[in-house]
């Protein structure tokens, strides 16, 4: 043998077995597959502590041309908008997506809005105490025209809530390297208003209130069990 | 420069012959390579490939294909005997690490760069540096077939899509049309429409300026001035070429309706932006080869053969 088909041979070894690792490392097992199935819309009760649902006001939903990657990318979604006796108003909006590995991963409202023809005028990193522990949160403000909406979500990624963008690409790599592939939740919760501080602290009752509302085991839905110290 | 070798072979010809006299020695590199990419290909052209995003992908690494196929004969010539680069041995490894996380952990952006990096990899292994050498552009060009990362992507598409939208807008207030915007909503007449992601042209500019590449390596034309300054007009044509369709768009949406501006219309909107920039490519390369002739014709040339 020489030494030319002897580097063949490496090159061609080498490949096959990079093929043949790649497929044991890449992950199967879904993590929705191992839990039982739920649904959304039974899941958040349609009334508690004072907020009942008003059908009157819809929650911004994407125009035609994203609806069908919406519909690709999650299993679940809920948009519903609450008032209590006060008048305020507060729109909860709830994506749910069994598969967060490759291109199906959670649409954040920071490009949803955006593409939406809003400017995003604040854009920051927050914490929301609820009685079950912190939330890493994401305080928005979209505004257009005379609409100006202050916004705060939290999403999760397999049984952790976390922040969006760095932390949530490595903790879906994290997942991923581990053989899983975790499921992701995005709760929105938005109030219409030029009042920033007003709203967070009617946003912020509204989801501690929720929270308190729901079942245990809904609720480490909603937070990630990880992150459920209560 | 080069022994008499190049000349004696028939050029852009790899005969059967050749290759069944290749076979002994490559087929374990190509038995490697074929059971590495094939899942690859096959996700790539049942997956991304087919998208609107990454759509230029396949008709790049085509061209690269039939651009390594074209030089391989100068390549043999210019590598005899071959003499095996040891940059070779990290590449590949670099390669296969990136194979392996791009593929288990879905990244596209690291397989598809694994598919350059491997096939380098051989090369230098198999043939050496002055093999690369020869076949730089063909590696160079498949770099427009990496997606780029989602974060780079959002970032640059909205700046870009606010200023195809600013353009249209004043363009077509200057001709007088109803037309004002907020944001990247434009508002004409009684319809509103909303610039998307695809027409803030990024992928456009990507697209054209790899094919422009392609145009200007098959040319060969000596002049670095033509071929760089071809080169960098072709970021304001492609953002002409984004604004023209949109205008397009706008008016068959104020003339003929929401329908027709959603409808097959849009498509023949994309045909506009394809034929403008061709357009406005050939023009201003003729403008430049104008401009060169009279430079030369005003002091003449040392080479003469440039001009001709």
């Amino acid at each position: 043998m020489n030494r030319r088909l002897v580097a063949s041979i490496v090159l061609g070894l080498a490949m096959a077995g990079t093929s043949a690792l790649t497929g044991a490392l890449t992950p199967k097992q879904k993590m929705s597959d191992a839990q039982a199935n739920f649904s959304l819309e039974a899941m958040i009760p349609k009334s508690f502590a004072g907020w009942t649902v008003d059908t009157s006001v819809v929650p911004l939903t994407p125009d035609p041309t994203q609806k069908e990657l919406i519909a690709a990318l999650y299993d679940q979604t809920l948009s519903r908008t609450y008032v209590n006796a006060e008048g305020q108003r507060v729109m909860l909006s709830i994506a749910y997506g069994g598969d967060q590995s490759k291109q199906l991963q959670l649409h954040l409202p920071e490009v949803c809005y955006v593409a939406q023809g809003f400017d995003m005028v604040k854009d920051r990193r927050d914490e929301l105490g609820t009685s079950f522990g912190k939330l890493p949160v994401k305080r928005l403000v979209a505004r257009q025209n005379a609409r100006n909406e202050p916004i705060t979500y939290w999403i999760t990624i397999g049984d952790k809530a976390v922040m969006s963008g760095i932390d949530q690409k490595m903790q879906r790599f994290m997942y991923g390297l581990s053989g899983r592939i975790p499921d992701g939740m995005l709760v929105r919760v938005s109030t219409i208003g030029a009042d920033e501080a007003g709203a967070y602290r009617v946003q912020d009752r509204f989801v501690k209130q929720m929270l308190d509302a729901l079942k245990p085991g809904d609720r480490s839905r909603l937070l990630g069990a990880a992150t459920n110290h209560g | 420069m080069d022994t008499g070798a190049r000349s004696s072979l028939p050029p852009a010809t790899v005969s059967m012959g050749a290759l069944r006299a290749a076979l002994p020695e490559w087929w374990p590199v190509l038995l490697g390579m074929a059971i590495l990419f094939v899942p690859t290909f096959y996700d790539l052209f049942t997956g991304a490939w087919v998208g609107e995003e990454q759509g230029h992908g396949p008709i790049i690494f085509g061209l690269a294909l039939w651009l390594i196929y074209r030089k391989w004969p100068d390549m043999l010539a210019a590598t005899a005997p071959p003499r095996a680069s040891w940059a070779g041995w990290p590449i590949l490894v670099a390669g296969l690490l990136s194979h392996m996380l791009g593929r288990s952990q879905k990244i596209l952006m690291l397989e598809v760069l694994a598919i350059i990096l491997v096939m380098m990899a051989t090369l230098l292994i198999k043939r050496g540096g002055r093999a690369l050498r020869v076949l730089w552009f063909p590696f160079f060009f498949m770099i427009f077939m990496v997606p780029l990362p989602a974060e780079f992507v959002a970032a640059v598409t909205m700046p870009m899509k606010m200023a195809v939208s600013w353009a249209t807008e004043h363009i077509l207030f200057a001709f007088g049309y109803p037309i004002s915007r907020s944001g990247v909503i434009l508002q004409i007449g009684q319809y509103q429409l909303l610039v998307a992601d695809a027409c803030a042209g990024l992928q456009t500019l990507l697209t054209l300026e790899a094919l422009g590449l392609f145009y200007l390596n098959l040319m060969r034309h000596p002049s670095a001035f033509r071929n760089i300054g071809l080169a960098i007009f072709i970021i304001p044509i492609s953002f002409s070429a984004n604004v023209i369709r949109v205008i397009v768009l706008t008016l068959i949406t104020y003339y003929y309706g929401d329908a027709a501006g959603q409808g097959f219309l849009h498509g023949f909107a994309g045909m506009v932006l394809f034929v403008t920039a061709l357009i406005l490519i050939l023009s201003i390369d003729s403008a430049l080869q104008w401009t060169i002739r009279r430079r030369e014709a005003k002091n003449p040339p040392l080479r003469a053969k440039e001009a001709a």
